[in-house]
């Protein structure tokens, strides 16, 4: 008898898990669901779909945001054991008290919890968000929150990475071709000689890398004295990255610079060229600009990195929500350009990020 | 002794069963007391869809913990389908739904492939399956060159992530999934058979259960829901990543585990399972709610796994403390060697 009761309330438990927990509710808004209602039009249409303006022109024709009366600023920002993704909240956070505002971040596990940050981007839209800010690890991967809060009348921007297409969305950051394209520069300028080139590549998965892959290699067609010999993936894994560069230099003895598509990966290679011992003698180029570059830059170890704004994107991210809020025209891309940083400015930027 | 042994298991898993129901209702009552909107439809929905692809994998995980086995390529397996099905659909035109059919058996493929493996080369299913989570990974990268794919048809997506009537369709296969699974592990002859050769492998054999088709059929189910977690997976991001189903390895086996799976086999429960999954699924989202900064939130979900495992253990009266004495001794095998007896 009791068996039967047990096996029973198995299958209960089971249609609890569709029904009484699922069922419930009253409001579809699955992914095809979104984009339809009042809000969505209002705020896509404050959105200019190909414009690309400097952050700093878009302030100087906007002005300084207003704040309306309780409002907060969300961040689904990625892992904060990536030191990046904690400026650009940084900077959320800075602007939004400037502003007098609240501020909330969400952050996932690691670079692959895809699901995770979207669970928790819906989880963050239901807590009263007046601004979704993210930072998504897939392009499309929190498009779905993203149509509901523009449905709600909620202004999403994406900050830095993963620019995404979907209409309405701002776009706060760098171009990253532009990015990679200006390491190619910088080397160029460097070796007028011309040379061997290797790049150490992060997650082929991740558009930044691909972009920043494809910008330096856009970059080198315009310098035809300089080769790129090696190519691979280091998945932004500096021990990866040391044993990668370890190999490349064993191949290609000859190798007279590298491009690394971030700085962490580009300490892994400085620990290759230095075991080497061809410290000083290899141009070693990095991206991001973290506080430890910069010393890394002063101690020699490395020559230059393609520097980016985190602590600016973020601010431009709140300011376009507000200004959207404020119903005024903000262009689809706030372009907060990549500059680089060498052993000659270095000093300017000595702490945090600009 | 037929008589008795049926008693004894009768009284055990009751008990647990409220063990893992009660530490569920604990911690639902938590985050409801601590957050006016955790309780509310929409939030719980939002817990039911977050938990969805953990559940699926977790079942499938759950059959190859009962036989004492385990299985590592899980992640890589949904991984590897959900990129094989996107390339279907986006570069070779193939339509949704069979796209969706060659993924899950894709899936099925990958599991053969590792009872094969366990069964053949007599390899523990520890390393076998380490390997095959290598090889698969390696198969998702290979076949996009790393990269995600993008543009996938909005049918394939209404099919596996839309809401019917406000019921997520994610939730209602899982519903079904866990029936079927229920259906089959405690009502057909295979789920005795599963049970029996977690319990004792010799004794399974010497009673005449074929244990490697087991084995191998056991696995191919794992394969084949973990194909079909990837293309839930691929639904939910509108892409196919390459890593897409890494993070769910750990987090499946924690839902088994959670549910009440014993790693040293002859034990699991389907409902157990999807309550795990459920679990994990509200811990992330409460903590979210209650602002939790995301690197306690891991000393929180790994605390809580101990202390849910911990609480089912005490349900069952800490077996581990009396061991090989008294009736906290697991019998799984002895109803399936009693009914292949009868046979």
């Amino acid at each position: 008898m009791s068996r039967t009761i047990l096996r029973s309330s198995a299958v209960v438990a089971a249609a609890v898990f569709a029904v009484g927990l699922a069922g419930c509710s009253a409001t579809p808004d699955g992914p095809a669901a979104g984009g339809s209602s009042e809000g969505s039009a209002n705020i896509t249409s404050l959105v200019q779909a190909d414009g690309v303006t400097p952050y700093d022109d878009v302030l100087k024709s906007l002005g300084a945001p207003t704040v309306p009366a309780d409002a907060t600023v969300c961040y689904v920002t990625r892992t904060l054991s990536n030191e990046y993704w904690s400026f650009v909240a940084d900077g959320v956070e800075k602007r939004a008290k400037e502003l007098g505002m609240k501020s909330q971040i969400f952050a996932v596990n690691d670079e692959s919890s895809i699901t995770e940050q979207l669970d928790k981007a819906k989880s963050a839209l239901n807590q009263n968000c007046s601004i979704l800010l993210a930072s998504p690890i897939s392009a499309t991967g929190l498009d779905s929150v993203f149509s509901e809060a523009l449905a709600k009348g909620v202004p999403v921007a994406v900050l830095n990475d993963a620019k995404g297409t979907l209409p309405g969305v701002v776009y706060s950051g760098p171009d990253s071709l532009t990015t990679g394209e200006s390491a190619a520069d910088f080397i160029s300028e460097k070796l007028p000689n011309g040379g061997d080139v290797a790049m150490v590549e992060g997650d082929p998965g991740s558009s930044n890398a691909l972009n920043r892959g494809q910008g330096f290699k856009n970059g080198l067609e315009k310098h035809t004295n300089l080769k790129l010999v090696a190519s691979q993936t280091a998945n932004w894994d500096q021990t990866k990255a040391q044993d990668i560069a370890t190999a490349m230099l064993t191949a290609n003895p000859d190798i007279k610079a590298f491009y690394v598509q971030n700085d962490g990966m580009a300490f892994g290679v400085a620990t290759a060229i230095e075991r080497a011992g061809k410290t000083g003698q290899i141009l070693l180029v990095g991206t991001d600009g973290i506080p430890q570059a910069k010393k890394e830059i002063q101690n020699g170890n490395l020559t230059a990195t393609v520097s980016q704004k985190p602590g600016v994107e973020g601010a431009a991210g709140v300011d376009a929500g507000l200004w959207l809020l404020a119903g005024k025209q903000v262009p689809a891309w706030i372009e907060v350009p990549a500059f680089v940083i060498d052993s000659e400015n270095v000093s300017q930027y000595a702490t945090g990020m600009p | 002794m037929n008589k008795a042994a049926p008693v004894r298991e009768r009284r055990r898993i009751n008990v647990q069963e409220v063990g893992i129901y009660g530490a569920a209702i604990l911690i639902f009552a938590i985050f409801g007391i601590l957050n006016n909107n955790f309780l509310t439809p929409g939030n719980l929905r939002d817990i039911a869809v977050a938990a969805s692809i953990n559940a699926i994998i977790g079942l499938g995980v759950t059959f190859v913990i009962i036989t004492g086995g385990i299985d590592l390529s899980v992640g890589s397996i949904a991984s590897v389908v959900g990129i094989i099905s996107a390339t279907l659909m986006t570069a070779n035109g193939v339509s949704p739904f069979l796209a969706l059919i060659i993924g899950i058996a894709a899936g099925l493929a990958c599991g053969v492939v590792n009872g094969l493996l366990i069964t053949r080369l007599k390899l523990p299913p520890f390393i076998a399956t380490l390997g095959t989570m290598s090889i698969f990974q390696g198969l998702a990268y290979v076949t996009t060159d790393g990269k995600p794919v993008y543009n996938i048809p909005q049918e394939f997506i209404l099919m596996l992530n839309s809401y019917i009537g406000g019921v997520p369709v994610m939730v209602v296969i899982v519903a079904v999934v866990g029936i079927l699974c229920w259906l089959v592990l405690r009502r057909t002859v295979f789920g005795e058979n599963v049970i029996a050769v977690g319990g004792s492998e010799e004794t399974a054999w010497l009673s005449g259960i074929r244990v490697n088709r087991v084995k191998v059929m056991v696995y191919a189910l794992s394969g084949g829901l973990a194909g079909l977690a990837g293309l839930i997976l691929v639904a939910r991001i509108n892409a196919a990543q390459t890593e897409g189903g890494s993070p769910y390895l750990l987090t499946a086996i924690a839902a088994a585990v959670i549910g009440g799976a014993n790693l040293m086999g002859g034990e699991g429960r389907i409902a157990g399972t999807l309550v795990g999954a459920l679990i994990l699924g509200a811990l992330t989202n409460g903590l979210v709610l209650l602002n939790v900064p995301s690197f306690y939130e891991q000393i929180v979900t790994g605390s809580v796994v101990v202390i849910a495992v911990a609480l089912d253990q005490g349900a069952k009266g800490w077996p581990i403390l009396k061991r090989g004495t008294g009736p906290g001794t697991p019998v799984a095998g002895e109803p399936a060697l009693a009914e292949a007896e009868t046979k």
